[in-house]
């Protein structure tokens, strides 16, 4: 130990202290002989004045050692020190110290140092008793050691008397508890009132404490706000030196850390969860819930954005709900994932209002870790959320890290198992629903086949095929090949091949089938995966597409339809056989290298071929194109034409392709056809129609000729029998001028005569066999182009001839048959019309014949009428007069129906009414008697009657009429005759003659009566007109007469 | 026998046939129903019995004259003559076939018909 040099300007005693034995005697054999070590001490320069024995035997050092030391030379501490001891002493009034001091030996003591000043001998001086306290304080450390160590240990102690009462417990218990001090002193030890443990552990709690055994447990405690913790609690009794319990001390550890640790590792390590069961999260959030009481937990995945979290599990009110989705934005979510580790937060609705989550679960604290991928990135987070603020959030800090890397490692094995599961239930929809056979293999034997598979080898299910050697599906005949491929080809690592083979069924049929092979080296060995696929029908589409090609290549040869394709510069690409016999080639080769320009040597007309191609190129196509083609001997026929143009890939025309059929035939009935129906109709229009004269009928003819055949001019000539020559009747003429032939031509050979009374056509070939001389009256003719002469003839001998040219055109075989049978036809209805004529001619005459006679019967009838007249005039006797008188009425009567027939348009018959009208007028003023006035009443239907009919009908009306006026009305009385004529449906006329005068008398039989009129009458009715008559005598004379008039034919 | 003659006068003109068949019963001759038409005619032949026929030729109807004499003459053959309007039938081919007693040309000079009868038929 250093000394501590001082330099002194002490104050040097005044006097050196007698301390003999002597004056102050009592006071130092107190002081000498005193136990305690007791020092005086100068106290300004610290020089020990006296020691007495005590501290002679204590420090070690003699009397005179003594006088010449130094308390700091005793003294440790620095001088700094011991001020601040003294200073210290003197703040709290105590007059003792604790000094270290260095005995001589060099050992160090603590001393306890009581000084008091004291005044001797008016030196003040410090008198200090020393106490060796080393012991003591060595013990007094020791015990402040054990004091400390129990106010600091990390354990929190209790102490407590027999009662229970608390009298001791060290700040950790306080911290532990949440409880002060103040507030536990004196309080009983809840140990005995703890409400976590069992009764039973209770019960054996105190059982032990009570009978002196140390109990050791668990328990978990509430601190004084009310979270819950764990301590591992030991008590033990504390005996007195008696053993006797005194006071028990319970030592408690906050375990709760090591619990939680311990319970949570033990959790990760225990695996309660089941997969697909209960997941790795489900399971932690319910460990979490137990253990912590926090029963809103969310596991959240992160999208890789990093903007919406997932939840994998969402526990909310202890209750697994949906998981859900939610933007980490508006939420405190954005932040945690930023931290590094855990963060808490409280207020969180207010601080983060837009978040809907924190709301919806009413959540005030939340506690949240973020997860970390092994990449370092953020894959997710844990969220606690409490709606009140969290009594065990430390409990749950804890738990949290612990788990955090291992529930990042699950979430990304999570993921890793999402993606999994994904890519195996895509790979088993694939493989289920594939239209291929798959089937997987290994060493030969099937280990997984598909559905298809199962149907495709005629099995009812996989059973059937799995284990089954592969080379069973193959067609025995196969096996050999198969089995030789698989082995060479396909059992290496990595191996793709097809094979085309048969299949064979379960039924033992088999089918064509194609094989894809790879294979795949895994960690258990080689497997081979098949495709399959059935190509039965492929292969039969294949074959039967051959065979319809062939077909087709077989029709286009054998069509009888001509099939070709042409290229734009004229000639052609390919013809088949039909086309060059069409086109009269000897084959297609010969028709390939002859034809070199279709337009030339195809094609009769320039026009036409520039009207086809006109449409082939504006529609792309042409359908039934009629046109006039050239054969390779250059004749001409009609073809009828499909074709299109093929374009190639750029929509350029690359070549015609198409059909052509021959319709020459065709076009010669429709040709025949309409020139059937022009000349029909022609005719038909000839024959209906009225001519006003000869000349006009003929040009007409010549018209509808000229017309028939579109031919621009001709002539028609008339035969003259008597002159023995034709004259010409009409010409008609469009066009250019046409040499006029002369009016009339001598056919002077009978070569030529025969010539024309034939009715066969004449062209100029048929002239031609004649000699010139003949010719010459027809020579004119003959240089006409195209001359075609149509003789008309009757009965062998000629009658006329129409003559037609045409330009350009000759006319053709068909054109020239239609001509002689129009001209046959025109000359029957000539002849017709000429007949008819003749008849109406002839008609006319009869009529005018008959009418000059029913004229000249009257006028000889008025002959006969004037010689009665003249003959009675001459008698004096009224009898005979009156006679004549009857005579004359007769004849009259009769001459009256000529006069009609003469006047009538119908000279067969008249109208009876007209008649009775006319003969009843004429009678009565005719009548030779005065008689009164005589009124006639005529009631008459128009009746015509025949000739036979109106005489004698005639006479029986004029004998009743004048009866009636003879004797119905004597002596000049009026009276009234009354005439009704009608027919009924059945054609029976009814004459009714009456009159209202006196009538017969009345038992006359009229029949009988021998007047000759009556009779006559009587006679005429029954016998000649076959009717019936009856007389009425009542109310004057009325005669009823009933007859028909069809007995009578008519005679003209 | 003191029956007179009967005579069946068959002519479709009435009032000839009325004027011949007064003419006759004034001669004493009986005269059966007039009969216009040939059927008539066939009745009254087989209902009268006559003994002489007279008749018309140009008869109307579908039965000429001709043919009425033809057909009666089948029932029995009685003694007839023709009634003509034209000289010219008595060349007539169809006519040639019969044989009547005689032609007689209308108008009827009655003295004809009766020398005709007198000559046929007694007379009573």
């Amino acid at each position: 130990m250093a000394r501590k040099s001082k330099s002194t300007t002490s104050n040097t005693i005044k006097k050196p202290i007698d301390l003999q034995p002597g004056k102050n005697n009592k006071f130092q054999l107190m002081f000498e002989n005193h136990h305690a070590v007791m020092l005086l001490i100068e106290p300004d320069s610290g020089m020990i004045i006296a020691a007495n024995k005590a501290a002679e035997n204590f420090y070690g050092y003699t009397k005179s050692q003594f006088s010449s030391l130094n308390i700091e030379q005793i003294n440790c501490l620095p001088s700094e020190q011991i001020a601040s001891e003294r200073h210290l002493a003197a703040v709290e009034q105590k007059n003792y110290f604790f000094f270290d001091h260095r005995l001589a030996s060099g050992e160090i003591r603590s001393v306890e140092v009581h000084s008091s000043p004291i005044e001797i001998d008016g030196n003040f001086l410090l008198f200090s008793i020393v106490h060796d306290v080393t012991n003591r304080k060595q013990t007094e450390e020791a015990l402040k050691k054990i004091v400390r160590a129990v106010e600091q240990t990390s354990v929190a102690i209790e102490i407590f008397d027999i009662s229970g009462t608390i009298e001791y417990v060290n700040p950790k218990f306080c911290e532990t508890s949440g409880y002060s001090l103040l507030e536990i002193l004196g309080k009983p030890s809840n140990i005995y009132e703890s409400d976590l443990l069992t009764e039973a552990e209770q019960r054996t709690r105190i059982a032990n404490i009570v009978t002196g055994k140390e109990w050791i447990g668990e328990i978990q405690n509430r601190r004084k706000n009310g979270e819950r913790y764990w301590e591992s609690v030991s008590i033990s009794p504390i005996m007195n030196e008696n053993n006797v319990i005194t006071h028990f001390i319970a030592i408690r550890e906050d375990i709760t850390q090591k619990k939680i640790t311990d319970d949570t590792y033990r959790f990760l390590a225990k695996r309660s969860w089941i997969p697909g069961k209960v997941t790795f999260f489900n399971a932690l959030a319910v460990y979490i819930l137990e253990t912590t009481g926090l029963s809103d937990i969310l596991f959240c995945k992160l999208n890789p954005e990093k903007t919406t979290a997932q939840t994998v599990v969402f526990l909310h009110n202890g209750v697994f709900q949906d998981n859900t989705s939610f933007a980490l934005s508006g939420g405190p979510w954005e932040n945690l994932i930023t931290h590094q580790n855990i963060s808490y937060a409280q207020n969180v609705q207010n601080i983060f209002p837009q978040s809907a989550l924190l709301k919806k679960l009413q959540s005030e604290s939340l506690l949240a870790t973020p997860l970390w991928g092994a990449d370092g990135e953020t894959t997710g987070f844990i969220a606690l959320l409490n709606y009140k603020i969290s009594k065990n959030q430390f409990i749950a800090e804890e738990v949290l890290k612990i788990v955090a890397s291992r529930a990042a490692a699950e979430l990304e094995r999570l993921d890793a198992e999402l993606i999994l599961r994904e890519r195996e239930i895509r790979f088993r929809a694939i493989f289920e629903s594939s239209k291929d056979a798959i089937c997987v293999i290994q060493n030969g034997v099937i280990q997984i086949c598909n559905p298809v598979t199962v149907s495709m080898f005629g099995e009812n299910n996989e059973e059937g095929l799995i284990g089954k050697t592969f080379l069973d599906l193959i067609a025995s005949a196969e096996h050999h090949q198969v089995k030789y491929f698989l082995d060479t080809t396909l059992y290496k690592e990595d191996a793709q091949a097809s094979l085309e083979t048969i299949g064979r069924r379960q039924d033992e049929s088999i089918f064509d089938l194609e094989i894809h092979f790879s294979s795949y080296l895994l960690k258990d060995g080689l497997y081979t995966m098949l495709v399959m696929r059935d190509i039965s029908l492929r292969n039969k589409m294949e074959s039967a597409l051959r065979v319809s090609e062939q077909r087709y290549r077989d029709m286009v040869e054998h069509a009888v339809e001509g099939i070709f394709q042409s290229s734009p510069t004229g000639h052609f690409i390919t013809v088949n056989p039909a086309m060059a016999a069409i086109y009269g080639y000897d084959s297609p080769e010969d028709m390939l290298d002859s034809v070199k320009n279709i337009k030339r040597q195809i094609y009769a007309h320039s026009e036409q071929r520039a009207e086809f191609m006109r449409l082939l190129i504006q529609n792309k196509y042409v359908i039934e194109f009629e046109a006039e083609n050239l054969r390779k001997d250059g004749s001409a026929f009609w073809i009828s034409c499909n074709a299109r143009i093929v374009h190639d890939a750029q929509g350029n025309p690359q070549y015609y392709e198409g059909t052509v059929i021959d319709i020459t035939a065709r076009k010669q009935i429709e040709l025949e056809t309409i020139l059937n129906q022009r000349r029909l109709n022609a005719l038909l229009e000839f024959s209906q129609r009225d001519f006003a004269s000869q000349h006009d009928l003929m040009v007409f003819a010549l018209k509808l000729v000229l017309q028939l055949v579109d031919s621009q001019s001709g002539f028609i000539y008339r035969y003259n029998p008597s002159a023995e020559q034709f004259v010409l009747r009409a010409t008609f003429q469009t066009g250019s001028d046409l040499k006029t032939p002369d009016k009339t031509i001598c056919i002077d050979s009978p070569s030529l005569y025969n010539l024309f009374k034939q009715n066969t056509p004449l062209r100029a070939s048929h002239f031609s066999q004649l000699e010139d001389k003949d010719l010459t009256c027809i020579a004119d003719f003959l240089q006409l182009e195209n001359l075609v002469i149509l003789p008309m003839t009757e009965k062998s001998a000629p009658k006329a001839f129409i003559g037609i040219v045409r330009e350009k055109q000759a006319f053709s075989e068909q054109e020239i048959r239609q001509l002689s049978l129009m001209a046959d036809a025109i000359n029957q209805i000539i002849e017709r019309k000429e007949a008819q004529e003749q008849l109406e001619s002839s008609l006319k005459e009869k009529e005018a014949l008959l009418r000059e006679l029913y004229h000249r019967t009257k006028n000889n009838m008025q002959v006969i009428t004037a010689i009665l007249s003249m003959q009675g005039s001459q008698s004096e006797y009224p009898a005979i007069r009156q006679s004549f008188k009857d005579m004359e009425r007769r004849i009259h009567a009769m001459s009256l129906v000529h006069q009609k027939l003469y006047q009538a348009k119908n000279l067969s018959s008249i109208d009876l009414d007209e008649y009775i009208q006319d003969l009843t007028k004429q009678l009565i003023e005719g009548y030779d008697y005065p008689i009164g006035n005589i009124a006639v009443k005529f009631d008459l239907e128009k009746i015509a009657v025949l000739i036979d009919t109106a005489l004698p009908l005639g006479l029986v009306i004029n004998e009743l009429l004048t009866n009636s006026l003879k004797y119905a009305f004597p002596d000049g009385r009026d009276g009234q005759i009354a005439i009704h004529l009608k027919q009924d449906s059945t054609a029976q006329i009814e004459l009714i003659i009456s009159d209202d005068g006196i009538g017969l008398p009345e038992n006359i039989d009229i029949k009988q009566s021998a007047r000759l009129g009556i009779e006559t009458v009587i006679a005429i009715c029954e016998l000649q007109l076959h009717g019936s008559i009856q007389f009425i005598n009542q109310n004057g004379f009325c005669c009823l007469i009933r007859f028909h008039d069809s007995y009578y034919k008519e005679r003209v | 026998m003191s029956l007179k003659p009967k005579i069946l006068i068959i002519e479709d003109e009435a009032i000839n046939a009325l004027l011949i068949s007064n003419q006759l019963k004034k001669a004493g001759y009986e005269v059966c129903r007039l009969a216009s038409t040939g059927d008539d005619a066939i009745k009254i032949f087989a209902e009268e019995e006559p003994d002489f026929l007279l008749i018309d030729i140009g008869l109307a109807g579908p039965m000429d004259g001709v043919e009425t004499a033809k057909r009666i003459s089948e029932i029995r053959k009685v003694p007839f003559a023709f009634l003509t309007g034209y000289a010219s039938d008595t060349i007539s081919r169809r006519v040639s076939s019969m044989t009547p007693v005689a032609y007689l040309t209308k108008p009827i000079q009655f003295g004809q018909i009766e020398s005709l009868l007198q000559s046929i038929l007694p007379k009573p």
